[in-house]
């Protein structure tokens, strides 16, 4: 049971955001099918049900890139500057096209593209610190931070991207010595990460949603 | 040279931590520094509210000590030298008879009635003079005084069993009213003005009206609603909350509350009972 620890925490987080559909902000909204897909892709590769090759390393690869593209336009949209938007889907644009790159030409697409992870979480933590760095010189004087959800979510974020970035540096090698405390660490690290990852996502579903409340109460 | 696998291992875990460490202190940073900022914010908010109320206690003052002074002078001299005026008019009319002795009365008697409409502006004008009698005695007096000039009518209204507000209070709630009464007969063309005050054991309440021509709510927040912007700083200042109500062709309301238990403290230390 607590090997899929994981993937009851996202089930959680789905269900919060579920709930809270209603009163979540618009860039908030993009969750729900995003946290949709995760909970039916993990499930089925709990199941076993995509594996090809042998392998679950191809759905990985992609899975992966759609979680960049979702959570960089999610820490694009809470800044307002469209210069800055701008720059970030560049960013983002080159990323994705580095991961294609790395998924066909340089480590495949049966292989974890370990490189293009690193890439994709390094520009995570990036978005996030510029987003915090900004975030203090521009806040409101009214703002209550512990309160307010995308310092929540962009916190999740934060921690599962460093989470992964020395797991995916060292997984390539440690794949092919076949280490078994690797392997230990291959479901520990995961599993903390999304447990982390999700719990703040509710949290700031659950932030969200009752700062709602209180406006339409107001 | 290459790690043992051992060795990558614990590279990879001992990295792990201190990367989420990292994010740990990166998030407990910002909840600090925001925490910091917002006591900054508010510590200068409180500054500047301060000062805000000591540049208007200063600028009363100031005020008070000047009308004091025109309150003084109006008295010892200006009353003075009309009161000689009026004597030796006396000394001439002896030696005058039939119409040039009435005149002379005449004019004794206007000199007479200006000496005492001198003296009653000058009480109304000094702090001290308001603090011996106290507030209701002197609205009763501006009152009467008002209503023998003819130029609005002024109705006085008290309820309840009468209490000191403390002096400062006082002298701040009578110049509101002083205020108002120039409002209503300079701009509002009104032509009776009431004031109303209730004394209950726990709120003080001071309702001054007029059937004047109004105004529009925007001019609060104007540059020409100086003077309505005064009375809402004033009252705020000895701890009172001033509602102003008016539109146009229905007059001005402005009602006063006030808690006499609760003790207003002056920027200089002395308490809104004090002598000051």
């Amino acid at each position: 049971m607590l090997d899929y620890i994981y993937f009851y925490f996202e089930f959680l987080a789905f269900s919060v955001c579920l709930y809270t559909y209603k009163k979540l902000d618009r860039n908030f909204k993009v969750f729900l099918p995003f946290l949709a897909f995760v909970v039916v892709y993990e499930f089925a590769n709990i199941k076993n049900w995509l594996l090809w090759h042998h392998t679950n390393a191809w759905c990985n690869n992609l899975e992966s890139i759609i979680e960049i593209i979702i959570y960089s336009r999610f820490l694009a949209s809470l800044d307002k500057r469209k210069e800055y938007r701008k720059k970030i889907n560049i960013a983002l644009c080159i990323i994705v096209v580095f991961s294609f790159i790395d998924m066909l030409f340089i480590q495949g697409l049966f292989m974890m593209n370990t490189i293009a992870m690193v890439f994709q979480y390094c520009l995570l933590t990036i978005l996030v610190c510029l987003y915090y760095f900004n975030l203090i010189n521009n806040v409101d004087e009214s703002l209550d931070i512990i309160r307010y959800p995308p310092f929540w979510a962009a916190a999740g974020i934060l921690f599962y991207a460093l989470a992964f970035i020395f797991y995916h540096i060292a997984f390539s090698y440690m794949v092919y010595k076949q280490n078994y405390h690797f392997y230990i660490l291959a479901h520990v690290i995961p599993n903390i990460a999304c447990l982390i990852l999700y719990s703040l996502l509710s949290t700031a579903f659950i932030y969200q949603y009752k700062q709602a409340k209180s406006v339409n109460n107001a | 040279m290459l790690f043992k696998d051992e060795e990558l291992i614990l590279l990879i875990i001992t990295g792990t931590a201190i990367l989420m460490l990292l994010g740990v202190f990166i998030v407990s940073f910002l909840l600090v520094y925001q925490r910091k900022q917002n006591k900054n914010l508010f510590e200068k908010e409180q500054l500047k509210s301060s000062f805000q109320q000591e540049l208007l206690k200063t600028r009363m003052e100031i005020q008070e000590e000047t009308l004091n002074y025109v309150s003084r002078e109006l008295h010892d001299n200006v009353t003075q030298v009309l009161s000689f005026v009026k004597l030796n008019l006396g000394v001439l009319g002896k030696n005058l008879d039939g119409n040039e002795k009435i005149k002379i009365n005449d004019n004794r008697e206007l000199i007479a009635q200006s000496i005492s409409d001198l003296r009653n502006l000058s009480k109304s004008l000094s702090f001290e003079h308001i603090s011996a009698i106290g507030l209701v005695k002197t609205l009763e007096m501006e009152a009467d005084r008002i209503n023998r000039s003819g130029i609005i009518n002024l109705s006085l209204l008290v309820e309840g069993d009468t209490y000191a507000l403390g002096e400062q209070r006082e002298l701040v709630l009578f110049r509101i009213f002083q205020e108002a009464l120039n409002n209503a007969l300079k701009h509002a063309q009104a032509a009776n003005f009431k004031i109303s005050l209730y004394y209950k054991e726990q709120m003080f309440n001071l309702t001054i009206e007029d059937d004047g021509v109004g105004f529009q709510p925007e001019l609060l927040n104007d540059k020409s609603g100086s003077g309505l912007r005064n009375i809402i700083n004033r009252a705020a200042l000895i701890g009172a909350k001033a509602v102003i109500n008016s539109a146009p062709g229905n007059g001005c309301n402005i009602k006063l509350s006030l808690n006499p238990l609760v003790q207003e403290t002056y920027a200089n230390g002395t308490y809104s009972n004090s002598p000051g």
